[in-house]
């Protein structure tokens, strides 16, 4: 057995050792045993088999596809932009989708809130992609400042109709805090079809993702369809960050911390880093989750606080050594 | 012919780099492109592999414009290996290697025996056998060039071009890179192009010569006819001329 694939079985088993805990907690503690015999259909109490399935199944589904979601996205975006600094928030793809969620509850939900959001998020990093291509492509201050205007103008957006539908503004602003509270099955199924497509596009995009690594006329001249595969990782990215941001708001730093640390345990070929950040990305949402839900219990805290509280440290220790990783 | 250039004029941001470049490429053959710094020997390479378009004339890959031609074809046809190059992720030295293989492979289709085998003798024939497991940011200079020479052998085109491929290696990896590549073009009939800033490589492994001054082409044919001693004097402002070394071979003597 390889390596790679004692890795891969390791994160797995912590993944699903994680997941057992986090059926568990809440206001009612369930044991792990008790979790198994709810779930294989032989409950200790009738109550644990209503409060598993009817709640917290879906949720840590929906945190465990959500942090697949980001952390694919996130791998997609540092292999696209050569940037160990890009991730869905830092590329504007979280202030897109944002933006088109709430554009869509805004105005009665007559596009469907995904559908919005990833057209949101592909219209912004299409710009912010623009823009960093045409002022020294790659580099990593472009790259940020692009980001980060494209954010800051996004989130202005996104205040200003916050301020003027005031009906909708607390659902709207709690939800952009991102948070996995009061989310349920309708939630799960709405985001899993974007996220699986996204993913479903990302994945096969590896190959080419390994050859951008030596840059774009290095990539063209080992037979690499620039434009195409640009494109691809695009939409691959947006798809699968719209579907996060859709069903649980925005949460920064997942997409980013993923594949570093996938990188630094599989190597840096990305089709073993995607699928090691998509279940990093995962694990580290759960606990996230868990720490949000429990931390000022029965109060729940947005989970975005917790990762930007373990991200943020660790973003500003990358900038300070980007190659470092 | 393999590879041609017929009336190109290049730009490079915005700054028209190369006038009126004629050139073709028999097979058999290294051709090497000689001329001072700026004088748009990297730029010519560029074209030929199809990566810039040319703002006036063609560039010709076995009749058909290069850059225009679908990727994995010409990719399988010309290799081009740049003069540097960054690796954005550190991925080992057999991965970036192993691309060499996906003009053939496609991106989505898993790399076969065959593909491992062409890779390993390729890092065999770079030297690289010790180091396969490296990541390519720990690397020296000059064992990165040979990482993209040994990539561009996975390739296996019908022509490469060259982009100092001997710049930053010592004298023993430039004589064993120079030595590679003549070999292959023995051994497999390959068209080579290579921008070669070193006048003493140059005579010794080119067939042809075309020299280069501010992008207009000086003079092209065989090293002797080439690098004549007024030729060395207008391009290069030295007092130079070609002489036999105690090998028999030519060589570049400076006053």
């Amino acid at each position: 057995m390889t390596r790679t694939t004692s890795i891969f079985i390791g994160l797995t088993a912590l993944l699903l050792v994680l997941s057992l805990l986090s059926l568990g907690m809440g206001a009612v503690s369930i044991s792990p045993s008790e979790t198994l015999a709810a779930l294989s259909g032989n409950p200790v109490k009738e109550s644990h088999a209503t409060i598993l399935w009817d709640f917290r199944v879906a949720r840590v589904l929906l945190v465990i596809l959500c942090g697949s979601a980001l952390a694919s996205a996130g791998s997609a975006f540092q292999g696209l932009f050569r940037n160990p600094l890009a991730d869905p928030y830092i590329v504007g793809a979280s202030g897109g989708a944002a933006l088109g969620a709430t554009l869509a509850v805004v105005f009665d939900r007559t596009v469907p809130i995904g559908v919005a959001g990833f057209l949101g998020a592909l219209g912004a990093v299409l710009i912010v992609y623009a823009i960093a291509e045409a002022s020294n492509f790659g580099s990593v201050v472009s790259l940020l400042l692009a980001g980060a205007a494209m954010s800051t103008m996004l989130s202005a957006i996104v205040s200003l109709l916050l301020l003027l539908s005031d009906e909708v503004l607390h659902e709207i602003f709690s939800w952009l805090m991102g948070g996995f509270s009061g989310r349920s099955w309708s939630h799960l199924t709405q985001a899993s079809l974007a996220a699986f497509l996204g993913i479903a596009i990302t994945l096969p995009m590896s190959r080419a993702l390994d050859a951008l690594s030596a840059g774009e006329s290095s990539a063209e001249a080992l037979g690499l369809d620039l434009r195409r595969a640009r494109l691809l990782i695009v939409i691959g990215a947006s798809l699968s960050t719209a579907a996060a941001v859709s069903a649980s708001g925005i949460i920064g730093f997942v997409g980013l911390i993923a594949p570093h640390l996938a990188r630094r345990l599989v190597g840096a070929s990305h089709a073993v880093v995607i699928p090691a950040s998509m279940l990093l990305g995962s694990i580290l949402l759960l606990i996230a989750d868990d720490l949000a839900r429990t931390i000022a219990a029965p109060l729940e805290l947005p989970v975005g606080v917790f990762t930007a509280l373990l991200g943020g440290p660790f973003f500003l220790y990358l900038l300070r050594n980007p190659k470092g990783l | 012919m393999l590879l041609s250039a017929n009336s190109l004029s290049l730009s490079y941001n915005g700054h028209n780099v190369v006038e009126g470049f004629n050139l073709s490429i028999p097979k058999r053959t290294i051709v090497g492109l000689v001329g001072p710094n700026g004088s748009g020997k990297t730029t010519i390479l560029r074209a030929l592999a199809g990566l810039i378009e040319p703002r006036a004339g063609t560039a010709l890959v076995q009749g058909k414009h290069a850059s225009r031609l679908d990727k994995r074809l010409r990719a399988r046809q010309i290799g081009w290996v740049p003069q540097q190059e960054s690796a954005a992720w550190p991925l080992t030295v057999a991965e970036v290697v192993r691309l060499g293989r996906a003009p053939h492979r496609g991106w989505l289709m898993p790399f076969t025996a065959e593909d491992m085998d062409i890779v390993e003798s390729a890092l065999a024939r770079a030297d690289l056998l010790a180091l396969q497991h490296r990541p390519v940011n720990k690397l020296s200079g000059g064992e990165f060039q040979r990482v993209l020479i040994a990539r561009v052998l996975a390739q296996e085109p019908e022509a490469l071009l060259l982009d100092e491929p001997t710049a930053s290696l010592d004298i023993h990896h430039q004589i064993q890179v120079l030595d590679l590549v003549r070999g292959l073009v023995h051994e497999k009939g390959l068209s080579v192009v290579m921008a070669i800033h070193d006048l003493n490589l140059a005579v010794r492994y080119c067939d042809q010569l075309v020299l280069l001054n501010r992008g207009r082409q000086v003079s092209a044919g065989t090293p002797e006819e080439v690098l004549t001693p007024q030729n060395l004097h207008t391009v290069f402002g030295v007092n130079a001329q070609l002489y036999r070394d105690p090998w028999g071979a030519w060589a570049v003597s400076v006053q």
